[in-house]
């Protein structure tokens, strides 16, 4: 298994709602939970399957034909950002994508507001496909038939499953485009008192 | 143009102009904090998670890329900015050492170009186990030799570089000192003895084989209609590719529609070979030479999107004649 640091954008309404993602431990939840309010054991595996993964990506904005809505109002998993800032990939893409980069175009809304909220925490992720497995985080790779630059790197997507607890939240950073629209600047920061360091799964044993 | 590019891309005018204000905010945000990178008090908590031991590199990286990004949406827009976007972005990726900016650079007709034709002349004979000019020289470009997709954008750039300046049509005696002739003597070395001239690997966001930007890059320093001929039949190829590639990422309209698909609308490929063949032949030829290699049947509007903006960003007071 692999511990990857992500980051998860997102615009909401107003600093209390953002805050309260920590505050009120309610850590990052799934559209679909987020829309039913009650969810089970027996739905949860009857969500997390390949083809559902491929709508989360590829088709997320289409209708669901298990429920008629749009797909994305009832997904099941949590898009976070990597990202890849390697010199060799710079070399063979001439593009970094910074999972802070990512995270505030979507927190943006794609440019569209001048405020986002970035979350940063850590999910475990499998090394290979695991879709049915909760536990663990998909990478998304190739599953884009389109995406640029596939042939040598991921852009760093990560499809975390139903709920990033709070406890893996480090961080909450409101972020925020000067009037001038010169750059963004970060407004301020909200840490975790409950939030357990990735470190704490360690399997480095010490000397006894 | 814009709006007819646009409407066969689908896209709103709103969003684009949205991307290309946040891949700039983006761009500020990454040099300011370059900046501020060296003061003592750097705090350093925001970024403990972030990978690599060298953060100079990565908001160097991030900076360079979003201009780029910056620049590839405003070519939808307005291609003077759009040039202006690019041709920074290509100052930055020539700062790390990589010839896609120069490439960047030169597709974008900046006026001084961050390197000299000695300097791309070096880089090529490294490329090719050539003697360097002095044996403390150093390289602007010291892992050319590792990248290949680097390795396309270095000969495309020299190519055009090369055939821009007049001083090398006259080989004399006298001209073998001069740095236009020792940039396009190292450039046919180059481009003879490289195994690229057959060679397949994937190159630029749509997978190109990289033995066409060595055609392309031969064509340019080529001045007859049959160079411009041979390098529309690449375009077509590559329009080819860009074509299907928006046709799959126009399936996910929530990506699209906002702009996050990951595909480069204004191939910077496609129109920076655009650009430079436009600049070298002229636009009329360029038309012409697409004409024939697709035996008269036109590219489809959407296929004919990144030539055209290439074309715009030439604009038609460059046209060079060889």
């Amino acid at each position: 298994m692999i511990i990857q640091w992500c980051i998860k954008g997102l615009h909401l309404p107003d600093d209390a709602q953002a805050r309260s993602v920590i505050d009120q431990r309610t850590g990052l939840l799934c559209n679909w939970w987020r829309e039913v309010g009650t969810i089970s054991p027996q739905e949860i595996r009857q969500k997390l399957t390949p083809g559902n993964i491929d709508r989360h990506v590829n088709h997320f904005t289409d209708h669901d034909p298990a429920t008629g809505a749009p797909f994305a109002t009832n997904s099941p998993f949590i898009s976070l950002s990597a990202g890849t800032v390697e010199r060799d990939v710079l070399a063979a893409t001439n593009h970094v994508h910074r999972a802070r980069k990512t995270a505030l175009w979507f927190g943006t809304q794609f440019g569209q507001h001048d405020v986002a909220y970035l979350y940063t925490c850590w999910v475990i992720l499998a090394p290979r496909a695991a879709v049915g497995i909760e536990g663990v985080a998909e990478e998304v790779r190739d599953l884009n038939a389109y995406r640029r630059y596939s042939a040598y790197q991921t852009e760093g997507e990560v499809a975390a499953k139903v709920i990033v607890p709070d406890n893996q939240i480090r961080s909450c950073e409101k972020w925020e485009l000067l009037p001038s629209g010169e750059r963004f600047h970060r407004v301020w920061p909200q840490w975790n008192p409950r939030f357990n360091p990735p470190e704490t799964l360690s399997n480095v044993r010490e000397l006894i | 143009m814009a709006t007819r590019h646009l409407e066969s891309l689908g896209l709103d005018r709103g969003q684009v102009d949205n991307a290309v204000r946040f891949h700039l905010a983006y761009a500020g945000t990454a040099l300011a904090e370059l900046e501020t990178s060296n003061l003592p008090n750097r705090s350093t908590d925001a970024e403990s998670t972030y990978a690599g031991t060298d953060p100079d590199f990565t908001l160097l990286a991030d900076a360079a890329s979003a201009l780029r990004e910056a620049g590839q949406w405003a070519l939808l827009l307005d291609p003077t900015q759009a040039a202006d976007l690019l041709g920074r972005s290509g100052a930055l990726f020539f700062q790390l050492g990589q010839a896609f900016g120069v490439y960047l650079e030169v597709m974008a007709g900046a006026p001084g170009y961050s390197v000299s034709p000695v300097v791309l002349a070096q880089a090529l004979r490294q490329l090719s186990d050539g003697p360097r000019d002095r044996e403390d020289d150093v390289s602007a470009m010291p892992e050319i030799q590792l990248q290949h997709q680097q390795q396309a954008y270095l000969v495309l750039a020299a190519s055009a570089v090369a055939a821009r300046d007049r001083r090398a049509q006259a080989f004399t005696e006298r001209d073998r000192r001069e740095d236009a002739f020792t940039l396009v003597e190292a450039l046919r070395t180059t481009l003879e003895v490289s195994a690229h001239n057959t060679g397949v690997i994937p190159v630029g966001s749509l997978g190109t084989p990289i033995h066409r930007f060595w055609s392309v890059a031969r064509h340019l320093l080529g001045g007859n209609v049959s160079d411009a001929f041979a390098i529309a039949q690449h375009l077509v190829a590559m329009c080819q590719a860009y074509e299907e590639a928006i046709d799959l990422a126009r399936t996910n309209t929530y990506l699209w529609t906002n702009g996050a698909a990951p595909v480069d609308i204004a191939d910077l490929d496609i129109s920076g070979i655009a650009a430079l063949t436009t600049r070298r032949f002229g636009r009329g030829s360029l038309e012409s030479a697409l004409a024939d290699a697709t035996s008269g049947r036109q590219l489809s509007p959407i296929a004919r999107v990144p030539v055209e903006l290439g074309i715009s960003m030439a604009g038609p007071e460059n046209v060079e004649r060889g």
